[in-house]
């Protein structure tokens, strides 16, 4: 395919333009917004010792104006600095170092989970439209569709975690015991159960509706006619065509869920005390620690960008009529 | 399904007769609308309803369901019954602003890229598509713990957000309306264009709109409850998400706090994608009606 | 024995607002080297017809009635594993001009390749070289092989699809308006290829289109449908010089002609049949000239007019001596 290296390049500097229009619309939201960190950093020296306030704010470089922190920002970045957390005192891209590993094992075991399971049963129920099973199926779908997602991390935990005591309802590790090796990874997993079992279930509904939707689409098309009308197997016309056929637009969704990888599992992640990334937004948020702030939404934009353009040319490979534009 | 409303009949309530035909075929779309009716008229009526008084502290505290109590009472002793009741006017008014706000801004510069083209489009578009990479939850957090909890930034914010997904819906009906013979012919006419769109244009493209911001009145209450959840939701309005968060604490002994604001949150969510899809279905013959 | 008979083929679609008799007691034949040509309006059963012998009916649609007897054996009566002998090997199908008359996603040549393994057991070598030979009998180069679906032009999907028919070395392919929807000129194109491939490999043609002068073109037997009952079954010059049917004399003058000297086309008045609230009796008596009480209330039998002529009309009497160009 000719055409194809000049389309990703293309493609790579729409996306580097778009992350650069993104930061440079996040800093200002944050730091044009009201509430003066300072003063929440100094505590309770905030009225009382100008000069330490002072001191403060020259040390964050905060004294200066915004447009000049704006090139200051960005040439730290270019060096791979992402600022110094206010509130953590860490380095930003330390303290969201530590914690994107707990959130990526949550957000992407049950992306493919629920991609997984969402396909293969929109798949069955297509099979058997109408019949008592799909409706149920539907029914249940539209149900779990419909739950928030938080109301249904507060349900599993009442009924698997205390009704029946089968699961931990919150951390990511036992506290009271230090697992190493291959207890570690039961423990966690252990952990990982209901967490994950919310997030798969509240993704689950819209593969279902995709996948199905798509496949009784497929049913529909020209080719199946004419592949029938040559003879062939209908488990190799369903297998080999319809399918193939049918799976491009659940692919479309899991590209469009991957953007957000890693940020939507906040709620979860607060419901059940994981130690991700969606508390560390709750506290960036309440102590205006800027430079965190900044550094969470530079990462989600950077996941979203990356994720589009992923899906993009998996998709040039996966449907020929894709136009290289 | 998937018959096209003919959009030429003369008068409007016989367009309207005839859409409520195709309407009422889907059963679980004329379900979906019975409960939705049925929600938006209890919380319209709720002041005038015979149920308790939802700030009310006087009940005993942490009562379990029963027939003076239907849901039980919380921990200050206020009637949960009559909280969920009220629940469903905050969640409804932020549900249909939201929406509002974001289908007013989304057909007006839908309408502008798709009728214009050229530069304004290219713009539009790339506008659109940023929009689109942007975290709403996250950013309504910030916006919250910043400027404070309060309804209004909530509803505007989430309309501010939402607004490409209905603009992209709009650029593309006008794109089609717009080669029409019966706008062509407008046009050469002389008629000004902003009479163009207003008259001719907007009120033929506009029904997928109306279908995507049932969805999205949807999508509203999610985010507001998922807001008042964590606590950071207006502690004067009588929300969903907020007596979930206040009965949380208290799950394992006196579960029905913290429960059945959940069921109607996801009865209202429930009915408004039912409506929303059918008619989606009904507008977009070929729409898999995702929600955005 | 002829090649292929039917007889008295009646097919119903059950449909949400009721009942549609498709094709009503069709009864004819084929023979070896013939080009059978159906001629007839859209609803008047003739892509009923080609799914039927096809064996791709949709599955609301039944067959009331009626036999379809291929080399003495009866399709409709035949198991599962004995139809996969005939049903795209025997008898093929070329399709309706479509962009998705094959799988969009898959290569041309796999797809080609799949229908001569369903059907024989040779090796990938003897398959391609089978595959080539068609392909330079279709007039295409092995280029298109690699080439998507949706890559060719009008004309080249349906050589493609014409190749495709040609795999198994049938007797009798069906073709359902292979033509329409094609420019002018490829359409002319390619029906000369399929008349002259006809000729040389001597392979029995069903072809069905609503354009008189296609079907004048290459058929040899033509048989007029309306409604889903047979009007006028005979030779080509049977029906086209020597009609004895008002609905295809008024067909004939209808359609315009460049050598004809007729000075005027006059339109059949009134409009085709609802079908599911079909006239009583003949169903063509609200538009036919020569209706009088008895077509209102009988269905007018096939009568014989001359040899291996017929003609379904009460008053045939009154249509001899009317001839036209």
């Amino acid at each position: 395919m000719n055409n194809l290296t000049p389309y990703i390049i293309r493609r790579g500097i729409q996306t580097i333009l778009t992350i650069f229009l993104i930061i440079i619309l996040n800093f200002f939201i944050i730091n044009l917004a009201p509430g003066d960190p300072i003063r929440v950093i100094a505590g309770e020296f905030a009225f009382s010792n100008p000069e330490y306030v002072e001191a403060l704010r020259k040390r964050w470089g905060l004294d200066k104006p915004v447009s000049e922190r704006l090139f200051i920002y960005l040439n730290n970045l270019l060096h791979g600095d992402m600022g110094f957390s206010f509130r953590y005192m860490q380095p930003v891209a330390e303290v969201i170092g530590e914690r994107i590993l707990a959130t990526l094992l949550l957000t992407f075991t049950s992306l493919i989970l629920a991609f997984i399971i969402g396909v293969s049963l929109g798949v069955y129920s297509a099979r058997r439209i109408g019949k008592p099973v799909d409706l149920a199926l539907s029914f249940t779908m539209l149900l779990l569709y419909s739950m928030p997602v938080f109301w249904l991390g507060i349900l599993l935990i009442l009924f698997f975690g205390v009704h029946l005591r089968l699961f931990p309802i919150a951390g990511m590790f036992s506290s009271r015991v230090s697992y190493t090796g291959i207890f570690l990874v039961a423990d966690v997993l252990w952990h990982m159960f209901l967490p994950v079992s919310t997030l798969t279930l509240a993704q689950l509904p819209i593969y279902y509706k995709i996948t199905k939707a798509s496949v009784i689409e497929q049913f529909n098309e020209d080719y199946v006619r004419t592949f029938k009308a040559y003879g062939l197997n209908r488990e190799v016309i369903f297998k080999k065509y319809i399918l193939r056929n049918a799976i491009l637009p659940p692919i479309t969704i899991f590209g469009l869920q991957l953007g957000f990888v890693l940020s939507g599992a906040a709620l979860v992640e607060i419901i059940f005390g994981w130690p991700g990334m969606g508390r560390l937004l709750l506290d960036a948020a309440f102590y205006r620690d800027y430079p965190l702030l900044m550094g969470l939404y530079l990462v989600t934009a950077v996941s979203v960008a990356l994720a589009n353009l992923l899906t993009d040319l998996t998709y040039v490979f996966l449907d020929p009529r894709v136009k290289l534009r | 399904m998937s018959i096209k409303p003919r959009l030429d009949y003369k008068s409007k309530f016989n367009r309207f007769i005839y859409l409520w035909r195709i309407y009422s075929s889907d059963k679980l779309g004329v379900a979906g609308l019975v409960l939705l009716a049925g929600i938006s008229l209890t919380g319209l009526l709720a002041p005038y309803l015979p149920i308790k008084n939802p700030f009310s502290i006087e009940y005993p505290r942490f009562l379990p369901p029963s027939i003076e109590h239907p849901l039980g009472t919380d921990h200050l002793g206020r009637d949960v019954f009559s909280r969920v009741i009220w629940g469903s006017r905050t969640s409804l008014i932020i549900g249909f602003t939201a929406a509002g706000i974001s289908a007013l801004l989304g057909v007006t510069l839908g309408s502008i890229a798709g009728y214009y083209g050229g530069l304004v489009d290219d713009i539009l578009t790339r506008i659109i598509d940023i929009f689109l990479m942007i975290p709403v939850f996250f950013l309504i957090l910030f916006i919250i713990a910043v400027y404070g909890s309060n309804i209004i930034y909530v509803m505007v914010v989430i309309g501010l957000l939402t607004w490409p997904s209905n603009a992209r819906i709009m650029r593309a009906q006008v794109l089609s309306i717009r080669e029409r013979e019966f706008v062509q012919a407008a046009i050469l006419m002389g008629v000004k264009n902003s009479k163009i769109l207003l008259k001719h244009i907007i009120p033929n493209a506009i029904h997928p709109v109306i279908a995507n911001s049932i969805l999205q009145a949807a999508g509203a209450i999610i985010i507001e409850t998922g807001i008042s959840y964590l606590g950071l939701g207006d502690p004067n309005a009588v929300s969903w998400g907020r007596i979930i968060y206040e009965g949380q604490s208290y799950i394992t002994s006196y579960w029905w706090i913290s429960f059945f604001p959940g069921v109607a949150i996801a009865i209202t969510v429930l009915s408004l994608y039912l409506v929303g899809e059918t008619l989606s279905k009904i507008f977009n013959p070929k729409s898999m009606a995702v929600r955005v | 024995m002829s090649l292929l008979e039917v007889k008295n083929l009646s097919v119903e679609y059950n449909t949400p607002s009721g009942k549609i008799k498709a094709l009503h007691n069709l009864t004819f034949t084929l023979e070896k080297g013939e080009v059978l040509g159906f001629l007839g309006e859209s609803g008047s059963g003739k892509s009923t017809l080609a799914y039927a012998i096809m064996g791709i009916l949709p599955s609301n649609a039944t067959i009331t009635s009626g036999e379809i007897i291929y080399d003495g054996i009866n399709l409709l009566k035949t198991s599962e594993r004995d139809i996969r002998k005939i049903r795209g090997r025997k008898i093929t199908l070329i399709p309706q001009n479509s962009m998705s008359a094959l799988s969009p996603v898959h290569k041309i040549g796999d797809q080609m390749l799949e229908i001569l393994q369903t059907h024989t057991r040779y090796s990938t070598k003897k398959a391609m070289k089978i595959i080539y030979n068609r392909l330079r009998t279709a007039r295409l180069s092995r280029d298109v092989l690699n080439k998507y679906f949706h890559e060719l032009s009008g004309g080249m999907r349906q050589r493609v699809v014409i190749a495709m028919s040609l795999l198994t070395n049938p007797d009798i392919i069906v073709a359902d308006e292979p033509t329409t929807g094609l420019d002018v000129i490829v359409q002319f194109q390619i029906l000369k290829e399929l008349k002259s491939l006809q000729k040389k490999l001597g392979v029995s043609l069903i072809f069905i289109s609503h354009d008189v002068s296609v079907i004048a073109y290459l058929s040899t037997k033509v048989a007029v449908l309306y409604g889903g009952y047979l009007y006028e079954y005979g030779t080509s010059y049977d029906v086209f010089k020597n009609s004895k049917n008002p609905y295809t004399i008024l067909l004939l003058r209808s359609h315009p002609e460049i050598k004809s000297k007729k000075k005027e086309i006059t339109e059949i008045p009134g409009s085709p049949p609802n079908m599911l609230n079909p006239p009583s009796g003949c169903i063509f008596h609200p538009r036919c000239p020569f209706s009088e009480d008895i077509c209102k209330e009988k269905v007018p039998p096939l009568i014989k007019v001359g040899k291996d002529h017929f003609s379904r009309c009460f008053f045939i009497n009154k249509i001899s001596g009317e001839n036209y160009e």
